[in-house]
């Protein structure tokens, strides 16, 4: 693919990454490893590190809106910020090292799990 | 008790967060569902402790040369722009919308993925292990 025809397919993937994390305030990291992997042939491990830069300033302005509207409760943002850099110092170190296929699929589930829990306890059939 | 318990949610959230993974897949829903907050609060947390987690993480990633500094601008420009817009949207649509809408997409993108990775595994299975490269 020309270097021209990629930037523009980043711009437009960016575009759905973008809406996806604004509305979902989560999700655009996900989105964002394939598109670099597929797109510019990054190996796993730079995908992965890539995005995460890619993120930053993305979630900076996702949270604009929420900050806005006052939906924000400090108190338990700093306790779960302090248990996610300790987290997320592990995360980094442990990305440099590991790559269980187990891991991802049970993380996958997970997923699976919380969406369908979710939708039942809101319409109250749990 | 519950502030221990929020410590140890944003430990596990971090990690997969730190290791690119979409660590806040998996904080919001444990936000909302064992801690009982409302779908708006949980997305904003997840947002909001994004932002630390990243900086530590793109420090360890930068001093081991893996993070591409030619690319990912180019996504985040047009991304930024539109997450703007779309975060004062969802401040403003109810949070019970919100979260089956979220839901909905968890259960989306973990098939999407699992599709990818056994898709993976298959064309890669022949000649035994295939760590990215």
């Amino acid at each position: 693919m020309k270097r021209k025809k990629k930037n523009w397919l980043l711009a437009a993937c960016g575009l759905i990454v973008g809406a996806v994390n604004g509305l979902f305030g989560a999700g655009g990291g996900m989105l964002v490893v394939p598109v670099f992997s597929i797109v510019e042939k990054l190996e796993q491990k730079k995908s992965h590190a890539t995005a995460v830069i890619t993120m930053l300033p993305i979630c900076l302005f996702s949270s604009i809106g929420y900050l806005a509207s006052g939906v924000v409760e400090f108190k338990p943002l700093i306790f779960v910020m302090m248990g996610s850099i300790v987290g997320g110092l592990v995360g980094a170190f442990a990305l440099c090292k590991i790559k269980n296929d187990f891991l991802v699929i049970i993380f996958y589930i997970l997923m699976i799990f919380a969406g369908v829990f979710s939708i039942l306890k809101q319409y109250n059939v749990i | 008790m519950q502030v221990v318990w929020l410590i140890i949610a944003g430990f596990c959230g971090g990690i997969i967060a730190g290791m690119g993974m979409g660590g806040g897949t998996l904080l919001i829903p444990v936000l909302t569902l064992f801690f009982g907050f409302s779908q708006k609060l949980s997305q904003a947390i997840n947002l909001i402790v994004f932002l630390p987690v990243s900086i530590v993480s793109i420090f360890i990633y930068a001093k081991k040369r893996l993070i591409d500094f030619t690319v990912w601008w180019k996504v985040t420009l047009p991304a930024s722009l539109v997450a703007v817009v779309l975060s004062f949207f969802a401040a403003q649509v109810s949070s019970s919308f919100l979260r089956v809408a979220f839901a909905v997409f968890l259960i989306l993108i973990a098939v999407v993925q699992i599709v990818i990775f056994c898709y993976k595994k298959l064309k890669n299975g022949n000649s035994g292990r295939n760590n990215s490269k």
